[in-house]
């Protein structure tokens, strides 16, 4: 694997040696030079300007003060010896002069070697920065192209073990929020393999990470630090106790840049998996409706033959013929199972997220119908109706409301055994049209009037028995009234022995 | 029972539909004729001149929506399709290419023979070249000369349109009439969409004849398709 993490170059010998051979080569050359322009002019100031420049030129090549000082006392000494009169001696009368100029060159030299060192090390850190920048973002182009969430683990303890220089490790932790059973830490020795190691069970490190306010948390033998990502806490990579504690303050900010450019992949990465997960599931989902309804297709087909040749058979025998009663359970049976189907139908359309058909509708005229089809199957009841004089227009899908009416007239026919103990009764209320359908029955247990309208699958073994009959039913009538943005309820008569169920729609849909 | 009954021709791939349906018609008296695909009812169609066609609208080798249509091209013979309770946009198709009537999966025996009686009866009337200048039903009656309804004696007031819509269930006793049928007749092709009126218009007219309008005795609603005035 490519070597992640480079210290910026250091070209540059640095020693003392060499910057001594500077001083002396730049102090030698000025002295040349000065003795030069000394033949030809007869100013001293020039001469010591040059040697200022010297001192300068010292500094700002080596950056020692220390140096700027030597060649500073070396210059005024050369100086006042050999170019200002009287020449080849020291004029010992007047010594402010030379500890003035000493002054002044010593204060060019720590005055330069203040800039220089500020610049040099401005310049350091610009690089150390370039080279952190050019680093991250080669890794984030290798985060990029990693195709697994283990790739992108490989990569991440890889760079730490360069960049910061320390053995890593990484713990994954669930959707849920709880870390794995175990969790991979590098191999001793060598920095790409990885070794599994089970989980301590008595550190309860989504604990600690979740309380921890720091941006790493220190459990028995490892530092955690944790990754986040939208969906919270992802995992924590681990570093060894003593590795961590001997960090600076350059490698810990390496490695919360690093920590953060893994939790970035991560989350990347989990949200595209969430994605095509999200897609498959849509996939299914689909499948499933037109699973079921193909099915329901082909189960009404025998059905009308089932029915219609119980039928004939019923006509083809007499009444009191146990051969006709055998043919009318047959004929009652695929009735039943022909609403169980209908139902199922209707529930997969309203799941599937379907969205329903609205149109303004004579709210009676459904009941009309509802009812008309109740009493095709039970010839023997007289249902009885009633309307208010208005004319009630409801935004509905009309055979999603006739679907769910017919269901409770079932439902209500039932449990009745009174020739008219069933009404249909339709009122309005402010800005809700309200349908109620009653019967004259046993009523129903209160404990069970909360649970009425769950599917039948939901509640439990003994339920199952009190709800027979009501089964899909009032569940399908639940969603239809639902997904009107209607209310449903059912409670007891107050009136007589019975039970009503009872249902609102809004008058002022979104026509 | 006299043998000289329709002869109806059913088509139908499913066995068991086929030999219940045929069976119930034999019953009645009917001649029977079955088809299993759309290519057999042509055939079919041409050679043994069926008064009266069953169609199941799913076929194997075709669309019972195109059969519909080839056969009108020569035939006026009266179309009960026979279709799922969700798929209403197919029966309105076939009522609209010229099937006389639906019903619906799974149906009883009585259901159909009930279809089957309404167009037999309407087939006699054409035979006889119209309907009379009265028809009644239950009590209700129209009289298409005088353009007057009575309901058990007693004269209706009923509206120009009321007394055309009723008019319309009448010519169509016992079949359904589609809503879009009915808006074209009563409001014109280009008057655009006026179910909402239709809606009120009905409603106001089993104010006037039914007992109780929720529970309508004489026309009821085929919810998704339109209205049919029972004859029975």
């Amino acid at each position: 694997m490519e070597k992640y993490w480079k210290s910026p170059d250091e070209k540059e010998d640095n020693s003392l040696f060499y910057h001594i051979a500077i001083m002396c080569g730049l102090f030698g050359g000025t002295s040349l030079v000065a003795y030069a322009v000394s033949l030809k002019l007869i100013s001293s100031e020039a001469t010591i300007m040059l040697y200022l420049l010297c001192v300068f030129l010292v500094v700002w090549r080596t950056g020692r003060f220390s140096l700027g000082v030597i060649t500073s006392i070396g210059s005024t000494m050369v100086y006042y010896y050999f170019f200002a009169s009287p020449k080849f001696s020291y004029d010992m009368t007047t010594p402010p002069r030379y500890l003035l100029t000493m002054g002044i060159m010593i204060s060019v030299a720590l005055v330069t070697s203040g800039l220089i060192s500020q610049v040099r090390q401005e310049a350091l850190i610009a690089r150390e920065k370039e080279a952190l920048t050019e680093q991250l973002l080669r890794l984030n182009n290798d985060l990029a192209g990693a195709k697994s969430a283990e790739a992108i683990i490989g990569i991440a303890l890889s760079a730490i073990n360069e960049g910061v220089g320390c053995a890593a490790g990484y713990v994954a932790y669930d959707p849920g929020g709880k870390p794995g059973s175990r969790y991979i830490f590098q191999t001793v020795g060598h920095h790409t393999a990885l070794t599994w190691y089970p989980m301590e069970e008595d550190e309860n490190v989504r604990h600690r990470i979740q309380n921890g306010k720091t941006i790493f948390v220190r459990g028995k033998k490892y530092y955690e630090w944790p990754l986040r990502g939208h969906a919270g806490l992802m995992g924590a990579i681990r570093i060894r106790l003593a590795e961590q504690e001997n960090l600076d303050r350059t490698q810990i900010h390496l490695m919360r840049s690093i920590i953060d450019n893994i939790g970035m992949a991560l989350d990347r990465f989990r949200t595209a998996e969430l994605r095509i997960q999200a897609r498959e599931e849509a996939t299914q989902e689909r499948f499933r409706s037109t699973l079921l309804r193909s099915i329901s297709h082909d189960i009404r087909t025998p059905l009308t033959s089932i029915s219609g040749n119980a039928e004939m058979l019923m006509k083809a025998t007499k009444s009191e013929d146990y051969r006709y009663r055998m043919a009318k359970n047959i004929y009652d049976d695929a009735q039943n199972l022909s609403g169980m189907v209908e139902n199922v139908l209707g529930i997969t359309r309203l799941e599937s997220g379907v969205e329903i058909k609205k149109e303004v509708e004579v709210a009676e005229e459904v009941i009309g119908a509802a009812v008309q089809l109740t009493e095709v199957h039970h010839p023997e009841y007289d249902i009885q109706v009633s309307v208010p004089e208005e004319i009630l227009m409801v935004p509905m899908d009309a055979s999603l409301i006739q679907q769910a009416i017919t269901n409770l007239l079932e439902n209500a026919i039932h449990h009745t055994k009174k020739r008219d103990g069933v009404a249909v009764i339709l009122e309005r209320k402010g800005k809700d049209a309200v349908f109620t359908v009653r019967d004259r029955g046993m009523g129903i247990n209160p404990e069970h009037l909360d649970r009425l309208f769950e599917p039948f699958y939901q509640s439990n073994r003994s339920d199952q028995v009190v709800y027979r009959g009501f089964g899909l039913g009032l569940s399908i009538c639940n969603s239809i009234v639902n997904a009107h943005g209607g209310r449903i309820l059912a409670r007891n008569r107050k009136d007589a022995s019975g039970a009503e169920i009872i249902f609102t729609l809004p008058m002022e849909g979104e026509q | 029972m006299k043998q000289t009954k329709e002869l109806i021709m059913i088509v139908e791939d499913d066995r068991q539909i086929q030999d219940f349906i045929a069976y119930s018609l034999m019953t009645a008296g009917f001649g029977v004729l079955t088809a299993g695909g759309v290519e057999e009812a042509m055939r079919k169609m041409r050679s043994k001149k069926p008064d009266i066609m069953v169609l199941d609208l799913g076929l194997p080798d075709g669309d019972g929506l195109d059969l519909i249509r080839r056969v009108r091209k020569f035939s006026d013979i009266p179309i009960i399709v026979v279709s799922a309770r969700d798929k209403e946009e197919d029966k309105i198709e076939a009522l609209d290419r010229g099937a006389e009537d639906y019903i619906t999966k799974p149906f009883s025996e009585s259901e159909l023979m009930a279809r089957i009686r309404v167009l037999r009866r309407h087939l006699i009337r054409e035979e006889r070249n119209r309907m009379g200048a009265e028809v009644s039903v239950r009590g209700l009656k129209i009289n298409f000369d005088a353009k007057e309804v009575t309901l058990d004696g007693n004269l209706l007031h009923v509206t120009p349109l009321e007394y055309q819509l009723l008019e319309l269930l009448f010519h169509n006793i016992g079949k359904v009439i589609t809503t879009r049928t009915l808006l074209d007749e009563l409001y014109g092709v280009s008057y655009g969409d006026n179910t909402q009126s239709l809606r009120a218009l009905m409603a106001g007219l089993r104010r006037k004849i039914e007992k109780v309008p929720g529970k309508p005795q004489y026309i009821v609603t085929e919810i998704g398709v339109g209205y049919r005035l029972k004859d029975e």
